[in-house]
Formats: structure tokens, sequence, C-alpha cells
């Protein structure tokens, strides 16, 4: 079964993003400290309702590092959520619990030039179509390290 | 201007360096560390929607939560260095761009593969050089550095060049005959580069940072001998990188009236939103289409990857696509 396997968040714009050991959701808004949830994000002039939280498959940093030698790190792709054994594109329209907390996912989310000026490295293309899943919280809750990814419907 | 677009920071110390020189640190509000950089890295520090100036990080290589640069004031220039002097305090919030470096130690970190470095600073140009010799002391690479100054008075960082761990490798060059007896480092005439040059063994990497004349000089020795063993950056004199337009053209707005220029290095989308045009964007990278906007004049380079043509002969997407010819008119 599928779980979390690295857990991130920045305050704002550009900064690197930390390891945590649990992200606190809170349903319709977003991550508590996270630049998102504070509106101080690179694209929190676009908000978008679809958008609280977003994921990312670590499978996809081994398949960059084997089929590219791009060596990206859980904190370089700037998602929050990582997860192994979880197929996130097959998620969209689903629901999901994952700790405390239900999930929504709204859709696939797009690479950005963005991750390529912060990173150095060029990995828009080798993301296009595996760049993560953007999900809505429909009840609030606390995420850790190891959590299952339970898949409801 | 939108702070999220940038990097922003706080100042959290300010201390005169010199009688022209002032040295200010800057941090995340929430003391989060800034994204990293290499030593030779220079930021684009942001006044106001349409005035940036170019400063190199002099370190601390130490503290991955604080940027130091160093702030020569220019009475006769354009006056950045003249607002921060006069208006910057402790608190003053910072839009900064993400740390570039176009002077850098071979490709990556320390990746020049040399035996021995060669660093000289003249003037202010001792910002990127003192980082440079901040890393090559911490990693105990070999180096010396050769540092030319009016004066000792003038004369920044003189402190950490004089007490600090690698003062031993520091010369000092006082151009007005001063023979600035301090604590640490050698004092020596004024420098003569060519001849500095002329003696490095083989295996050493020179990188000099300065006013003209001094690069003109470097530059003189490095196209007469063919060697590339010596690396230049003249101060104030940074290429932005950013991908953009290879020749410069004028936008013109249909419904406001107004022209754009937008200029070489730049991408339309950056030249209207720093002229306050409010555009949306989104992928940087010509496929989400958020920047998509209608022409009504003008023949467009298109850039992006998705558009069909049928779109393409309506609208243009200015986050990467430019102009052929001088004009485009969007209809804004």
């Amino acid at each position: 079964m599928g779980a979390v396997v690295g857990l991130h968040l920045a305050p704002r714009s550009f900064l690197p993003m930390k390891a945590q050991e649990e992200l606190v959701l809170v349903a319709g808004k977003g991550i508590v400290g996270d630049r998102y949830e504070k509106g101080e994000g690179f694209y929190s002039d676009r908000p978008e309702e679809g958008r609280q939280v977003t994921l990312f498959e670590v499978e996809t940093l081994e398949a960059l590092e084997r089929d590219h030698r791009i060596r990206m790190t859980m904190g370089d792709h700037r998602r929050n959520i990582t997860t192994r054994d979880v197929p996130l594109n097959h998620l969209v329209g689903r629901r999901f619990r994952i700790g405390g907390a239900l999930l929504e996912a709204t859709r696939l989310a797009t690479p950005c030039r963005h991750i390529e000026q912060i990173t150095g490295l060029e990995v828009f293309t080798p993301l296009l179509n595996r760049s993560g899943l953007h999900a809505r919280i429909l009840i609030g809750g606390t995420v850790r390290m190891g959590d299952v990814v339970e898949i409801l419907t | 201007m939108k702070l999220i677009h940038h990097v922003t920071t706080t100042v959290v110390d300010i201390r005169r360096e010199t009688p022209r020189i002032t040295v200010y640190e800057l941090a995340d509000p929430d003391g989060w560390d800034l994204p990293p950089f290499t030593p030779g890295s220079h930021i684009d520090v942001f006044l106001d929607d349409r005035t940036a100036r170019q400063y190199s990080l002099c370190g601390p290589g130490s503290r991955p939560d604080r940027y130091r640069i160093a702030v020569q004031r220019e009475d006769a220039g354009r006056g950045g260095s003249r607002a921060i002097h006069e208006g910057w305090t402790l608190g003053t919030i910072v839009p900064v761009s993400l740390p570039r470096n176009t002077f850098h130690m071979g490709d990556g970190h320390m990746g020049d593969g040399a035996a021995h470095r060669i660093l000289v600073a003249g003037g202010i140009g001792i910002t990127p050089i003192i980082a440079m010799a901040e890393a090559l002391a911490g990693s105990g690479a070999r180096f010396e550095l050769h540092y030319a100054a009016r004066s000792p008075e003038e004369a920044a960082f003189r402190d950490a060049l004089e007490n600090g761990p690698f003062s031993d490798r520091v010369t000092f060059h006082y151009s007005n005959g001063h023979d600035g007896k301090g604590n640490g480092g050698k004092r020596a005439g004024r420098l003569d580069l060519p001849g500095l040059l002329a003696a490095a063994a083989p295996g050493t990497h020179t990188y000099i940072c300065g006013p003209k004349p001094m690069i003109d000089e470097a530059r003189d020795v490095a196209e007469a001998t063919g060697r590339d063993d010596i690396h230049l950056e003249q101060f104030g004199a940074h290429a932005t990188i950013t991908p953009g337009a290879e020749t410069a053209y004028v936008v013109d707005l249909a419904r406001s009236g107004g022209s754009v220029e937008v200029a070489v290095g730049q991408t339309m989308l950056d030249a209207l939103r720093q002229a306050g045009v409010e555009i949306e964007a989104s992928c940087h990278a010509g496929v989400c289409t958020s920047c998509k906007t209608r022409y009504l004049a003008g023949s467009p380079l298109h850039k992006d990857l998705v558009m069909s043509p049928a779109d393409r002969r309506e609208f243009v997407t200015p986050c990467v696509s430019e102009v052929m010819g001088a004009r485009i008119v969007l209809d804004l």
C-alpha cells in the first residue's frame, strides 16, 4: 500500500523547501505555515480552490535520475507531500485518506519554469505529465511521515 | 511590485565599512534559509518596479539564512546606491532576485581544478572576491589575494582581510602610497597586474573583479597570450541572463494607448509587468497559455509549444515569444 515518504513546506516563494515530520492540513485552505496557505507563493496571485495541497511521486525522481541523469531531492520538486507506490495520475476526481486528512484530487500539476530557475536544472520537459497532483482538503488533519494513502472512491 | 515574484528579504544589519561603502545583511522575514548561492554570485536588488541594481554577494558562506552586500555610494551615478544609503534602515523590505553566478570558479563550485588561485580585487570589486577567498580558505585550497584600493580608509572588509583566518595570504596595494601599517596582511606598492599574471605558475587560475581599466588591462594580457585561466568581472556590468529578446522592440498597447520597450535579454512578459501592465502567467514556458494575448498588428516570433496555427494568427504568448521587426500591437 502506498505511503508518505516526504513532507515539505516553505513560508514564501523561492525559499528552499524544508523537510517536516508532519504537516497540518486545514480543510478548504491549505497547509499551516506553507506559502500557499499564507498567500505568499509564486502563484498566489492566481489562487485556485483545488490547489490546497500538492503531491508528487518519489518514483518520478528515480526515473529522472535513471533516464536523464537529473538528480533532484524531495525538497527540489516543491510539492508538499512525496509518496511511494501511489499512482497519483490515476487519482484525478477521486477521494483518498492520508493520515488524518481526507483529500480530493482536482487536477494534474503542470511543470513550470519557476522550478528550473530555482534548481538550475533543465527539468521542465522531463516533468511533463508527471509533475504531481493538486488536491483540495475536504477534512483537515495531520499528515505524518509513513502515513498510508487509502484510496476511497 | 508583487513581492511573491521576488525573493523577499528584510534588512537585518547595517554596518558602515568605509566613508562611502556600507554593508547590508538581508534575511528572510521569518529567518528561513535563503536560496543558496556559490562564491562569485550576484543578485538583482529591486528598488522599485522599474529599477534594479546588481550587487555581488560577499557572503557570509557560513550563514545560509543571510545575504551580505556592500554598497558603494556613487553620488554621480544613476541614483541607486544613493537611494539605498539614504533609504534603507533595519526592517526595510527588499525584493531581490535569485542569485546568479557569471563569475564562478570553473563549472560549479571550485570546479576549475586549479592547483593555485590568484584573486585580484580593485576597489569595490572586493565583494565577490571575499566570498571566493572565504570559500577557498574553508576548503583548505591554495590561494593568494591582492587588493588594490586608494587608501586603507577606503578598503572595505579591511578588518576581515587583516585579521581574519586568511590574512597571511592577503597583499594590499594602496595607490596613494600609504604603507597602511595594519595588523595583518602584506603591503606592496601599486599593483602590477601584467607582472602578476606573467609570473603565475602553470595550473594557476586568476579571478579579477575591479573597475574597467583593471579589467581592460587583464583582458589585454589574456588576449595577447591566448590564456584561458584568467577570469574577469567588471563590476556594474552584470549581464542579465534571462531568456528573452535578441533585438529590442516596442509593444504598443491598443486599448490603454501606451508603449512598452522590450530590451535585449528581456521577455515581453517581464517588460509588460515592469511597466505595470497586469498580465497573468504561469508556466513561463509557452505551455499553459495563461499569458496568451491577442495581437492586432506586427509579426510574432512564436515560441510556445502548444498553440494551433489558427491560434497563432490571432494570439501571442508574451512569456516566451518574441517579435520579428520593430513593433507589435497588443489588444491590451
